[in-house]
């Protein structure tokens, strides 16, 4: 009847992860949401399927895209940079300087805007380290019985 | 498998994949049917195109689509009320008496603050995994979080520029972008609920790239110290 041990193996994961079914609304949702995901729909459909209550979610949603739109395109354009010999750090104040000459900032200006970038950089990536022994904690209790 | 709410499910109907399945195979070995290619992939795995997405490049055009359908699931959640308190705290509340002017403000903050944690999150179970399946070396992951981190604060400041001005990004920069990007807990939530759903071979994989990304942090952070305050050569010192 099966093909092959894996398959049934897996099989009876899953019936005993069915028996013992937990009432967290979240992740139901984001299941359904990628079992439909799975059945190869778009995001069109995906939307059509799930689609907002309220203006403000689809406000909200069309600027999401837009922001990780521009981040994706943005992350590419500096991988470009980078091989065509190019630092992350002078990406960024080449970045920095373009908006700063279309809104005609001064020089001091341009440094005081490259500044912030770069503290609010350190401050992120300081926090990223910092916290990630703690994140493990974090991931390790909530997919305890799972990891 | 877990259970929701089918009520609020505003497709109408409790449209659930995952149960069909498992009823027809159940159905089938009853009757000592052999099963389908398909149905055997299935019991094999979970979410197999969301998985995919783990194994291609960091940057792949998959990953785009994961954050925009990762991003529809945390509104959802959020309309529905069924957001973790972590993620809910983060985000601005709606005030009884609000101008449109706030109005506008709140929504602007409310999509910056669900892109950010979503992009966090889905790249770094993506980088977890990439790293515990050895994709990626732990400097190439390193690097790609700090483009990753470069990109969205320089895009973040540079936007604010041309909305904005420029006196108001010099007197505001860094406060602004300390209150639009999350602190690292509620992006961990999220990117637990998102282990969460991989198949137990996968999840091992992350959790081995958890530990070695998170034994290598508790070395930079004590080396790095002092340098933290010389901003990018600090960056340099994490790939000396």
């Amino acid at each position: 009847m099966f093909s092959d041990d894996n398959a049934k193996t897996n099989f009876s994961n899953i019936m005993n992860e069915s028996t013992t079914p937990t009432n967290d609304n979240f992740d139901g949702l984001m299941d359904q949401m990628l079992t439909d995901w799975d059945k190869g729909i778009s995001l069109e459909e995906l939307a059509q399927k799930y689609p907002f209550a309220d203006k403000e979610s689809e406000e909200e949603y069309k600027r999401i895209c837009e922001n990780l739109e521009k981040n994706h395109a943005k992350f590419l354009d500096l991988q470009k940079f980078k091989e065509q010999g190019g630092t992350t750090k002078e990406w960024s104040e080449y970045e920095i300087n373009n908006a700063c000459d279309n809104v005609g900032a001064s020089d001091e200006q341009k440094e005081q805007v490259v500044n912030i970038v770069n503290e609010s950089l350190s401050g992120q990536l300081k926090q990223t380290l910092d916290s990630a022994p703690e994140t493990k904690k974090e991931l390790e209790q909530i997919s305890k019985e799972d990891l | 498998m877990t259970t929701y709410d089918t009520e609020k499910n505003t497709a109408g109907t409790p449209d659930n994949y995952v149960l069909l399945q498992l009823n027809a195979i159940v159905s089938q070995m009853f009757l000592n049917e052999e099963l389908s290619k398909e149905q055997i992939d299935f019991l094999n795995k979970e979410h197999p195109r969301f998985e995919q997405f783990l194994e291609q490049p960091v940057g792949s055009e998959e990953d785009l689509k994961a954050k925009k359908m990762m991003a529809r699931v945390l509104l959802i959640a959020k309309e529905r009320g069924y957001l973790p308190n972590e993620i809910q705290s983060t985000l601005p509340v709606k005030q009884s008496s609000e101008t449109e002017e706030q109005k506008a403000e709140r929504i602007e903050q409310t999509a910056a603050i669900v892109a950010n944690t979503t992009e966090q999150a889905v790249d770094a179970v993506k980088e977890k995994y990439q790293v515990g399946n050895e994709i990626i070396t732990l400097e190439e992951a390193a690097e790609n979080a700090i483009d990753k981190a470069a990109v969205a604060v320089t895009n973040f400041v540079t936007d604010k520029i041309i909305d904005k001005g420029i006196d108001k990004v010099v007197n505001f920069g860094v406060k602004w972008v300390s209150t639009t990007f999350p602190p690292l807990a509620p992006v961990a939530i999220f990117a637990g609920k998102i282990i969460k759903q991989f198949k137990a071979p996968i999840r091992k994989v992350v959790k081995e790239g958890i530990e070695i990304v998170a034994e290598a942090a508790k070395t930079a952070v004590k080396t790095a110290g002092e340098v933290i305050r010389t901003g990018w050569e600090w960056f340099k010192s994490l790939f000396a």
